[in-house]
């Protein structure tokens, strides 16, 4: 904890540098206006005052669309993440269904999100949980499937040969050779896709929920409440920073070897 | 016709391995581990690019047998041919008398590559393990065997990144052997060393193999290296692969470090050299 702790200071120091210069930058900016007859700018840009008094007054909104959002988000990243683990082992074992549909994936990937999340909303439903499930599975599923693909093929031949003169199965192949080599790839896959997962349900509840941040987001918006907004962001920001941590405090615990294999712990 | 049976072995065999025994040398009588005849190798889609042309060689039982050869001139590939991994484009390979596919399956091939790759997720024990586990194999018990034979019982526990370049290489070389392969092919396995290292490993490894009177076929591509371990040289010639010649090595068996300043070891390099045409 202490190692984490030192490595954290620098980033918190420096963000809270920039919040002070934000403050002291804005109050002059502000005062200047005032004095020129203009309208503050708090109504479109809060200081950090502002968002602080804003996330205290609405802690209560935002903390329980915070948890919805966080739901929606950890079915959809589970879902994503398992079926995109499934079917990358899957193309391993039989290339031909690779071949068929990995074109495809990579197409649907580069569909916008926000083109496509309407769809779903429309498909599922109108502010059903499902929904930004899977919006949010969507944006989980492609970049790991993709990452783990990549890894599969990349595994060098001299470990293939290993297996193959010892008889493997394709799925032995898999499963004793491949997989250990390319789990690292997947962790970190999975720690991009944390994140990418809330993203995707607050997209997803902007579009088509009443409850959770995103509707939150658009509420603030409408209702000219700039510091509860960007108390909102910041929260997101935040939680979504601590998935990263707990993708990898789970990785360390389950998988204690990957951190052996790292650079600068190699001997 | 079935011959005649004495205990399981049929009386043939028998007088020839007493034959063998007789004879004391390793001559005519000694059973071949690996043999090719006229092998030529093509690969490459449709222009094939030919890379090993007419390759003729006999391994006989317990010796080594190094190949030698610049850079690309298809040692891998031939390598690659005698696992099963690649299809003769003609002639013939026979390991312990039969095709290399089906000797995989009898586990009859080891192999210790250039880099160690061994598994991170694994142990030095689980490494080894690993093989015996894609071949079915129980009897664990050979691990601790082969540690014992490359001196790393102590280390079983330890993870890769943990092993230093020399026993790492070590580790696959144990796992090469845990099979007890007949045959056991090595593709440069200590050029990623520093020399001492090298010729420490060296001289570790003729021990193992003398201890377990392993057949072994090496692909090297130093002079020095094949001529201390090798009983035999072969020469390769440059892309596609030819045999330029084959040097006997005239050096006692017992190859100690002393063997590398007496005059047959320079001799013998000479020898390789000259072919060579360094």
């Amino acid at each position: 904890m202490k190692h984490i702790s030192r490595r954290l200071l620098p980033s918190v120091l420096f963000v809270f540098i920039v919040f002070a210069l934000w403050q002291i930058i804005e109050d002059r900016v502000n005062q200047q206006r005032f004095e020129e007859g203009k309208t503050s700018l708090h109504f479109f840009i809060p200081t950090p005052l502002d968002i602080l008094e804003a996330a205290q007054e609405d802690a209560d909104s935002i903390g329980r669309a915070l948890v919805q959002t966080l739901q929606k988000a950890m079915f959809g990243f589970a879902l994503g993440a398992l079926l995109a683990f499934a079917v990358a082992l899957i193309y391993q074992i039989m290339p031909f269904v690779r071949m068929t549909t990995l074109p495809v994936a990579y197409a649907i990937q580069s569909f916008p999100i926000v083109g496509i999340a309407p769809a779903i909303v429309l498909a599922f439903g109108q502010d059903s949980f499902l929904s930004i499930v899977a919006v949010s599975a969507i944006l989980t599923y492609f970049p790991i499937l993709l990452t783990l693909d990549d890894g599969f093929h990349q595994v060098s031949q001299e470990f293939l040969e290993i297996g193959e003169l010892h008889n493997a199965s394709k799925l032995q192949m898999v499963v004793y050779i491949k997989l250990p080599i390319v789990l690292p790839r997947f962790f970190t896959s999975l720690k991009l896709a944390a994140p990418v997962s809330i993203v995707g349900a607050t997209i997803g509840e902007w579009i088509g929920s009443s409850s959770g941040i995103g509707r939150l987001i658009t509420l603030a918006l409408y209702q000219l409440k700039p510091g509860t907004l960007y108390a909102c962001l910041f929260a997101l920001a935040l939680v979504s920073a601590s998935t990263v941590l707990i993708v990898s405090l789970v990785q360390r615990i389950v998988f204690p070897w990957m951190e052996l294999t790292k650079p600068a712990n190699r001997q | 016709m079935k011959g005649w049976k004495w205990g399981n072995t049929s009386i043939p065999v028998f007088i020839s391995f007493i034959a063998a025994k007789v004879d004391g040398q390793r001559g005519l009588l000694e059973q071949m581990v690996l043999e090719i005849k006229e092998l030529v190798v093509k690969v490459g889609g449709k222009q094939k690019v030919l890379i090993l042309n007419g390759i003729n060689l006999s391994v006989p039982s317990g010796s080594i047998t190094a190949i030698l050869g610049p850079s690309g001139c298809g040692k891998s590939t031939l390598l690659r041919t005698i696992c099963g991994f690649n299809q003769p484009t003609s002639g013939e390979v026979f390991v312990n008398g039969i095709r290399p596919t089906l000797a995989r399956q009898k586990r009859w091939i080891g192999l210790m590559p250039q880099r160690p790759v061994l598994l991170p997720n694994r142990t030095v024990q689980g490494n080894l393990r690993l093989v015996l586990e894609l071949n079915g194999i129980k009897d664990v018990s050979r691990v601790d065997e082969l540690l014992d034979l490359v001196q790393l019982r102590q280390f079983s526990k330890f993870y890769p990144p943990h092993l230093s370049g020399g026993m790492a290489q070590r580790v696959a070389l144990a796992r090469s052997l845990i099979t007890y392969p007949k045959l056991l092919l090595m593709d440069e396995p200590f050029s990623a060393l520093d020399e001492s290292l090298r010729e420490r490993l060296q001289t570790d490894f003729l021990q193992i193999q003398r201890r377990l009177d392993q057949t072994v076929l090496l692909v090297t591509h130093s002079i020095e290296e094949a001529v201390y371990l090798g009983d035999t040289v072969v020469v390769f010639s440059s892309l596609p692969g030819q045999i330029k010649a084959i040097v006997r090595v005239n050096i006692p068996r017992e190859r100690i470090p002393s063997v590398r300043v007496s005059r047959e070891y320079f001799e013998s390099v000479r020898a390789v050299r000259e072919n060579l045409q360094l």
